[in-house]
């Protein structure tokens, strides 16, 4: 029901639109707003239903009963107390061909006021000069009781001031009585109730928007084409601070706002102005003087006069500071969080590799404990094994000075037990080594000079297996920090590897060179986890031609006790001891077979001094 | 080798058997005397009268360098030569460390008689 009258309301206006193309743009704009938010028109009034009367549920304002044609005859009142006169009246209207109008008379004022209390009246024909009833006064008392109703006066006083006074006060008309005919008099009837209707309906319009203006909590304006307010809504009025909306006229956004904004809102409504393409729906933020910022949620229209020229602008803006401190608050969460979540993994893959890393420790510590129970037990069984070996080998020399001679079988025994002794010892001779590598006693040294030191310690058994030596050191390798013995123990290890690899000749390259790492391709092995490319390094390679190291033994090679060889040949301490060395001078070794000619390489890296 | 009287050896080492057969394999060269509790071995010294000392590194109780600094420091000992015997050199330090250990030759054990002897005769000739 409601809706509907507000439904109806609204064409009605519509229909004097034209008349006050104003407010029409008012309701034009209240539509656009619905439109904009995609919601039916009744639903964009939603927001106000808290100013419905609960009782009644009803719009609060009383001027929405809608206008219907009456096909029956409008009643008209007739207040003169002059018979004659009446009766002239009433022949003028009953003599109408087409008469629309129902003729009812009294004589008195308060006759009239009581007949029209009753209601069903739609316009007075009134006499001034009535006996309860002064003539200035009339009117007047009249009008205040029924101003809803046209007026017109019908009086004896001819005196253009006297009746011009009579319509400003609100009269629909002044007819001097004996100066109109009946057509004169219809026709200012049918004008003073058309006139009065319109009058009404600008009323109820100005009602409306005054309404929509002084309630809607959105702030609404008015601009002429040089954006200075011409209109401004009390949500405006409090936004501003100003105590009076009439404060705001003929100033400008630059008034209330920084430049940053006012500046934009300015280019905003002067795009407007030349384009007449409004700017629906957008956020807006307000940077006022005292450091505030604000935001709003806009739209802006051109405001165009009855012929349809742009001469300013107008619109409606919703304060959205809240909504966007949420926003941003959610957006700061939000960030936080991210970043927290991003925390949280780094902290992660920091644990992880952390944890790989302790892996690694504790690996190398469960390794370096190995050996460290190797050292120990070296010492201990050293003492153990050698005191009896020596008392064995002192009983052995004895007997052989004092009884072997002559007797070939006692000669032989006693010499295989020297030899066990010797084996014996040989081994404990490693395990003392291996567990000896600990403190490096480095000097300057001509690495090329200790390689070929090493090499002429080896000499015999080279010549003796028909072995080639070939030998390519470079000069420009620099001195480097060395533990010389054991870097000849590293060299002697090695040689004799590939020596104990040729038993039937071969050839043993030793090289040296100074080199720099240019490319990726080089770092591969162990050399990738100590240098990085453009680091420079010492390399020392030692190849045979020996049979290489099965693959599947490879990973073996380093541990303590591995060995290929027959008991007595080998301890298996060669190679961890040699790395042990090289990684106590902080270089790395690599061993890999030689592609196709078989062999093996061991390849050696020191770093630059810095 | 003249007619002189035989130098004296005295040989300090915990290793009984050790001592007893270094002793049987010296005896015909030197005038030899063992010594098996390293704390006796200082009495055992001024008594003796050592031309060279063969000292055992290890021994328990009081050590082979402990016993050395004693010798040392005891006025009639103070230039009697001083070799010792150790269990637990590997051959390569031996030569790496010119054949000393705090400044005294020493020996690793096991070492042949041969190379005992050599020794010996190297040290009493200085
Ligand atoms: N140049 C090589 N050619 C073939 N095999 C090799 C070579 N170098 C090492 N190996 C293999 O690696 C094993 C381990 O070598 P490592 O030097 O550690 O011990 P070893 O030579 O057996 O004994 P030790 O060196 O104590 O006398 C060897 O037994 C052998 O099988
Ligand atoms: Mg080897």
């Amino acid at each position: 029901m409601e809706e509907e009258a507000i439904m109806e309301t609204r064409e009605d206006l519509g229909l004097v639109q034209g008349r006050t193309g104003f407010t029409g743009l008012i309701f034009r704009l209240f539509r656009q707003l619905s439109i904009t938010r995609n919601l039916p028109f009744s639903h964009a009034r939603a927001g106000y239903h808290g100013r419905v009367d609960p009782k009644t549920k009803s719009w609060p304002l009383k001027i929405l009963e809608p206008f219907t044609e009456t096909a029956a005859k409008q009643r008209v009142l007739l207040i003169e107390d002059s018979r004659v006169d009446a009766q002239v009246i009433r022949n003028m209207i009953d003599q109408a061909a087409h008469s629309v109008f129902h003729l009812e008379e009294v004589e008195t004022l308060s006759g009239g006021l009581q007949r029209l209390e009753h209601g069903g009246i739609e316009l007075v024909l009134l006499d001034l000069s009535l006996p309860d009833s002064p003539k200035d006064q009339t009117f007047t008392k009249l009008h205040s009781a029924v101003s809803h109703l046209p007026i017109i006066i019908l009086s004896g006083i001819d005196d253009q001031d006297f009746a011009n006074q009579k319509v400003q006060e609100g009269a629909q008309d002044y007819l001097i009585k004996g100066q109109f005919d009946a057509r004169l008099l219809l026709r200012s009837m049918r004008y003073a109730i058309k006139r009065k209707r319109a009058e009404i309906a600008l009323a109820q319009e100005r009602e409306l928007l005054r309404a929509l203006l002084h309630n809607i909590p959105d702030r609404i304006y008015f601009k002429d084409e040089k954006s200075r307010f011409i209109r401004i809504n009390p949500a405006l009025t409090a936004h501003f601070k100003l105590s009076d909306p009439h404060a705001a006229i003929g100033k400008t956004d630059f008034d209330f706002f920084t430049v940053e904004h006012a500046q934009a809102a300015y280019e905003d409504e002067q795009r407007i102005l030349r384009t007449g393409h409004p700017v629906v729906g957008i956020i807006e933020k307000e940077t006022h003087p005292d450091g505030r910022v604000t935001w709003a949620f806009t739209s802006k229209m051109p405001l165009r006069n009855k012929h349809g020229q742009i001469v300013g602008t107008f619109g409606v803006s919703r304060d959205i500071t809240d909504i966007v401190m949420k926003e941003e608050q959610l957006k700061r969460a939000n960030a936080e969080l991210t970043r927290k979540s991003e925390e949280i993994l780094k902290v992660l893959a920091d644990l992880k590799s952390s944890n790989k890393e302790l892996k690694n420790t504790q690996a190398h510590l469960i390794q370096a404990a190995k050996l460290e129970s190797v050292g120990t037990l070296a010492a201990g069984v050293a003492h153990e094994v050698k005191n009896p070996l020596q008392t064995i080998l002192m009983g052995v020399d004895y007997l052989t000075e004092n009884f072997a001679t002559g007797h070939e079988t006692v000669t032989l025994v006693l010499d295989e037990m020297r030899e066990a002794i010797k084996r014996a010892d040989s081994i404990v001779r490693g395990l003392l080594e291996f567990s000896s590598v600990n403190q490096p006693n480095a000097s300057e040294e001509d690495l090329n000079r200790v390689v070929e030191k090493s090499i002429g310690l080896v000499h015999y058994q080279l010549t003796k297996s028909r072995i080639q030596i070939v030998t390519d050191l470079d000069p420009a390798v620099p001195r480097l920090s060395l533990d010389r013995i054991k870097m000849e123990q590293v060299f002697i290890n090695l040689f004799m590897n590939a020596i104990q690899a040729m038993a039937n000749g071969g050839t043993l390259t030793v090289r040296t060179r100074l080199i720099r790492f240019e490319e990726a391709q080089l770092l591969t092995g162990p050399a990738a986890r100590h240098f990085k490319i453009g680091d420079g390094a010492v390399l020392v390679e030692v190849n045979d031609t020996g049979p290489g190291i099965p693959e599947e033994l490879l990973p073996k090679i380093f541990d303590p006790f591995f060995t290929t060889k027959p008991t007595g040949k080998g301890t298996g301490l060669g190679l961890p001891v040699t790395k042990k060395i090289i990684e106590l001078h902080s270089g790395v070794i690599d061993v890999r077979n030689l592609p196709g000619s078989g062999g093996v390489r061991v390849t050696i890296l020191f770093r630059l001094p810095p | 080798m003249t007619a002189m009287k035989k130098k004296r050896i005295l040989i300090v080492d915990d290793e009984v058997g050790f001592t007893r057969l270094v002793s049987l394999n010296l005896a015909y060269q030197y005038f030899v005397r063992v010594e098996n509790s390293p704390e006796q071995a200082l009495a055992a010294a001024q008594e003796f009268k050592p031309d060279l000392i063969l000292l055992d590194v290890m021994m328990p109780k009081l050590d082979g360098g402990e016993l050395a600094s004693q010798i040392r420091a005891t006025a009639e000992l103070k230039a009697v030569p001083i070799v010792f015997l150790t269990a637990a050199a590997a051959s390569r330090e031996v030569n790496s460390r010119g054949g000393q250990i705090g400044g005294f030759p020493f020996l690793a054990k096991p070492v042949s008689v041969a190379d005992l002897r050599a020794c010996i005769e190297k040290h009493l000739q200085s």
